[in-house]
């Protein structure tokens, strides 16, 4: 027996004990406080803050610190709402005579959700939660049921049959001799809104039975009344089907004590949701039985209505404190009058007895930690804000608490995509803080009556925005779930047209985007949410013809790294945008197993596109192991180039081989180039064999400092101008600049490995982006590597070459592309030149035209070249 | 887990047939993996529980025979089973009488958070 069930007078002082949980004993628990801000010159201010609770709170609870501590940490209310719920916790306790609470406030605001907590924590069997929407208050009292239990032969072969019923869809002449189309009509009509059809299978909600029917004026009969219509069909498809017993008595109906009682007994939360939307007159039965809950009156009797002379049923329910459960309690939940039509004012009898306690509006705070609620399991923005000042001190440690918390004493199967984002949590506290932001001003434009709209700065949008509009598309907490569950759903992928002088378009979700399964929708769930949010604001704005609130709403998706905000201004920015933020990424990914993945796949991609024969999968051509094995290996080298073996007979033995290079720029006293000292094009490294490294976590970084050296310093022959002017460009060139950037130009193999082919490479170090324009287009694997690597690539043949080198550029300097421009041309000229000379000069031709230029010739030019090629020659600087 | 391998070890022991043996780690291996598997796709969350829908396979297959896993078949076995504080883990087998909204609306009615399987027939 539940301790909870037991009578407050019978709980012995080691009960009650055991039901007190000291909630902020052992972990630092979250609350809201109240203090005075003190000015510099004294003044104070009253206000909430957020912190730790330095004295815990006592929970009632049947369940062990450890369950109550997970449970309360994972479905932690938001910040404004901290203060109720510590109330709402302190009622609970047995000791309190007080037993009943009117939570009221917007619809989507958490009124259930905290009543249900209180109720879930407590008690092992959870709360009661009654939708009392249209429903007769006497119901909570005396119920009239279908007796499953006195005829279950009949139900189980009734279900039986509704099986193999569905089980036949596409058949109707099948299906039709399981159960009678007349079963099937009488079924529908008996069993009202509890029978429902999907694609031609039926299913019933047998426990919805007792309020399956409406009245005439669209209210919930009682559920005498639908329990009987039930019965009549249910009796005539039992005589039709042949499943009668052959008693021939009629299907058994009962009348029991309702969830009221079974609260009462059983010492439970019960929670009536949207009280004040219940039938219409049927407050009356309430009155009494809330002054017995508020500790007014000890005891109250409930009579039966329903009881007639002769009937087996209870004629009353009496309630007394002395054999309440201790755990019971009862949260009434209203929406506010203003939030709906439907909604009644609560007889002042019965409010004045309750005491409203108004759920307050939601916050940024608010919006943050719902938003991380949801996509980990855990509100880490609450966490990490009240006491960033210790997580801070150790952000790793902070991470491996989040993990821990979040499992303890965890009985649901985690979705792993929770514990993944756990893992990044920075990356989602930052993306949170940004759609939190969103969803807030949203919230805020789209309601007529928030402080922006009182205080005139969006009155430009009155005419777009009504009260009926207000509550078609109003955002609450419920929008982040909308906005979850779209994002895993598909979404078209349209190819916009070519045309000569149309204009451009650029898909919003593009081909990368589109993930081969819709549960790999997850590893995309940041761009996914944007298209969504952008979806949505199109829909609540263009498409009904708001031009106003559209570009409104844009603007605030561009100020909360929604979208870029080039797409609005046309400038670039260096932000990291809500879909980088959680899009998952594995080249960043903290867990080194899926870097390894990553390195593998790249190597098997490579290995495959110089062996045709590879066709088995990538475990079995290159085991993680031997990658790991290599990668530990050359942790730590410096200089050279790493790239992948491309021998299949060895490549398992050492994935992992160095390379070099060969500068041709002069030494000082050289002079000028001796071009027949150049490796030939067979000595080179593949195009594709340094590209392929790019993409590769570790790699990458190893491979772009090797592109670069002091030659051209070294050599004379590179100008620092009058007073240095060059001084910066020439550092740019040689990767040594304090801004960051670099560009170079080296040759490589083309990857049909008959001439060699140059590539150059602009690194920006702060952003740590690259740039590589080259001859020719790389495979689809490739470029997404690239796009998760922050490695932008553009074939200069491709038919958009400019274009999508103008992004390129924007990408890889972001806002310092101004600012860099000319330094970043003259250090590509250090190496590169356009020949013949045009009738425009170098010094005239702008960054992009010059790469792009056919007549482009590197005439310093700098060779990579495979190991063993390169012991044959100095290489002057690697 | 740790039951399952003690008793691992004692038929080890006992018959000296290590493949056996393996073969019995395996199989208490196998609802772990499964779950993994599961876990690794996208649930809707309702209510407090967690609903996923797994294709039929060998994951549902082993969720059939896990004794920790309880099987609801129409929605008055489904009810019981939310209200049974002991149950953590339900099948909806494909085929059973219990629509996906239906199975939806009824996490959506009870506090407790369990993990609901929605089987499905993906070729269907």
């Amino acid at each position: 027996m539940s301790i909870l069930e037991k009578p407050l007078k019978g709980l012995s002082s080691s009960e009650y004990e055991t039901l007190q949980k000291p909630l902020g004993k052992r972990i630092p628990y979250p609350m809201m406080g109240l203090g005075y801000v003190v000015g510099q010159r004294g003044e104070r201010k009253l206000t909430r803050y957020l912190g730790v609770l330095d004295r815990p709170l006592m929970v009632t609870s049947e369940r062990d610190l450890d369950e109550v501590e997970g449970r309360l940490l994972r479905d932690m209310p938001t910040p404004e709402m901290l203060p109720l719920f510590f109330k709402v916790m302190s009622a609970i306790d047995p000791q309190n005579k007080r037993r009943a609470m009117l939570l009221i406030g917007a619809p989507g605001a958490g009124k259930t959700f905290l009543g249900e907590l209180a109720g879930n924590v407590s008690h092992e069997k959870g709360s009661i939660t009654i939708d009392c929407t249209g429903m007769s208050l006497y119901e909570l009292f005396f119920e009239t049921v279908l007796d499953f239990n006195g005829d279950k032969s009949f139900y189980n072969a009734l279900n039986a049959k509704i099986e193999k019923y569905n089980a036949l869809v596409g058949d109707k002449d099948a299906q039709d001799k399981v159960l009678n189309p007349l079963s099937v009509d009488t079924m529908k009509r008996a069993l009202g809104e509890a029978f429902s059809q999907d694609s031609g299978k039926i299913c019933i909600d047998w426990s919805r039975v007792k309020h399956a029917h409406r009245d005439k004026d669209g209210e919930l009969m009682d559920s005498a009344e639908s329990t009987r219509i039930a019965r009549e069909g249910l009796d005539l498809i039992r005589e039709k089907e042949g499943l009668s017993s052959g008693a021939g008595n009629a299907l058994g109906m009962a009348t029991q004590a309702g969830p009221a009682w079974q609260a009462y007994k059983e010492g439970r939360v019960l929670i009536l949701d949207e009280l004040n939307r219940a039938k219409r007159g049927t407050f009356g039965i309430l009155h009494r039985w809330m002054q017995f809950m508020i500790g007014e009156i000890p005891s109250c009797r409930i009579r039966n209505p329903l009881k007639e002379k002769g009937d087996q049923t209870q004629a009353e329910l009496f309630f007394t404190r002395d054999e309440m459960g201790a755990g019971c309690y009862v949260f009434g939940t209203s929406n506010k009058l203003e939030d709906s039509d439907e909604v009644l004012e609560l007889p002042e009898a019965l409010s004045s007895r309750l005491v409203p306690e108004e759920v307050p509006k939601a916050t940024l705070r608010g919006w943050q930690h719902r938003l991380c609620q949801i996509l980990t399991g855990l509100p880490v923005s609450t966490i990490y804000e009240a006491q960033r000042d210790v997580w801070d001190q150790d952000p790793e440690a902070f991470g491996q608490q989040l993990l821990e918390w979040r499992m303890q004493r965890e009985d649901r199967e985690v979705p792993e995509h929770q514990m993944n984002m756990l893992r990044r949590w920075k990356d989602v506290l930052q993306a949170t803080q940004h759609l939190a932001e969103f969803l807030d001003s949203a919230a805020k434009v789209v309601d007529p009556d928030s402080d922006w709209h009182k205080a005139g700065t969006l009155q430009q949008l009155l005419d777009d925005i009504s009260e009926s509009f207000k509550k078609e598309v109003s955002v609450d907490f419920r929008k982040i779930n909308y906005f979850i569950d779209r994002a895993f759903q598909a979404k078209p992928y349209v190819r916009p047209p070519k045309t000569e002088n149309g204009p451009e378009i650029v898909p919003l979700i593009g081909e990368m985007d589109m993930p081969e399964t819709q549960d790999d929708i997850r590893h995309k769930l940041g761009t996914h949410m944007t298209y969504v949010i952008m979806d949505w604001i199109i829909g609540v704005s263009e498409d009904r013809g708001k031009s106003d609130l559209g570009n409104q709403l844009m603007r605030i998706a561009a100020d909360c790294a929604l979208i870029d905000p080039q797409l609005v201004e046309g400038m670039p920015t260096t932000r990291r945008t809500v879909a980088e933020l959680l899009d998952e990424n594995p080249y960043d990914s903290p867990d080194a197993d899926i870097r390894l993945a990553l390195v593998r796949n790249l190597m098997c991609d490579y290995l495959r596109s110089t062996h045709d024969e590879v066709r088995m999968d990538n475990e079995s051509v290159m085991p993680l192991s031997a990658v790991r094995r290599a990668i530990e290996a050359v942790a730590g080298q410096e200089g050279g180039l790493l790239v992948f073996n491309d021998d299949l007979g060895s490549a398992i033995e050492a994935p992992i081989q160095k390379a070099s290079s060969v500068d041709m720029t002069p030494a000082g006293d050289e002079g000028k180039v001796d071009s027949s000292m150049a490796p030939s094009a067979d000595r080179l490294l593949s195009k594709y064999a340094l590209l392929a490294t790019l993409a590769a976590p570790k790699l990458r970084d190893h491979n772009l400092k090797g592109l670069w050296n002091d030659a051209l310093s070294q050599s004379g022959v590179t100008d620092q101008g009058p007073e240095d002017l060059n001084q910066d460009s020439l550092a740019i060139a040689e990767n040594r600049s304090d801004s960051g950037m670099a560009v170079t130009t080296v040759m490589v193999r083309d990857d049909a490995g008959a001439a060699e082919t140059a590539l150059h490479v602009i690194w920006n170090k702060e952003l740590d982006r690259v740039l590589v324009v080259g001859e020719g287009d790389i495979s689809a694997s490739l470029k997404r590597a690239f796009n998760d690597a922050r490695v932008a690539y553009v074939d200069r043949a491709h038919e958009d070459a400019e274009k999508v080198l103008h992004k390129g550029l924007g990408f890889v300097m972001g806002d310092s592309a101004l600012r860099h421009e000319e330094s970043m041309r003259k250090a590509f000229r250090m190496r590169n030149r356009v020949i013949p000379q045009s009738f425009m000069s170098n010094d005239e031709i702008n960054l992009a035209k010059m790469m792009l230029n056919e007549n482009l010739e590197c005439f310093l030019p700098h060779y990579l070249v495979k190991k063993d090629e390169a012991d044959h020659r100095p290489a002057p600087s690697l | 887990m740790n039951t399952q391998t003690n008793h691992m070890v004692t038929y080890n022991r006992a018959a000296g047939d290590r493949s056996g043996a393996m073969a019995m780690l395996a199989e208490g291996l196998l609802p772990v993996i499964a779950r993994k598997k599961i876990a690794a796709g996208i649930p809707v969350y309702a209510g407090s529980s967690f609903f996923y829908e797994v294709g039929r396979g060998w994951e549902s297959e082993v969720l059939r025979t896990d004794s920790s896993v309880t099987q609801a078949r129409d929605t008055l076995a489904l009810e019981e089973a939310f209200m049974n504080p002991a149950v953590k883990a339900i099948l909806i087998p494909e085929g059973s009488a219990i629509s996906k909204t239906v199975a939806l609306r009824i996490c959506r009615r009870h506090g407790l958070g369990k993990t609901v399987f929605y089987e499905v027939n993906d070729h269907e």
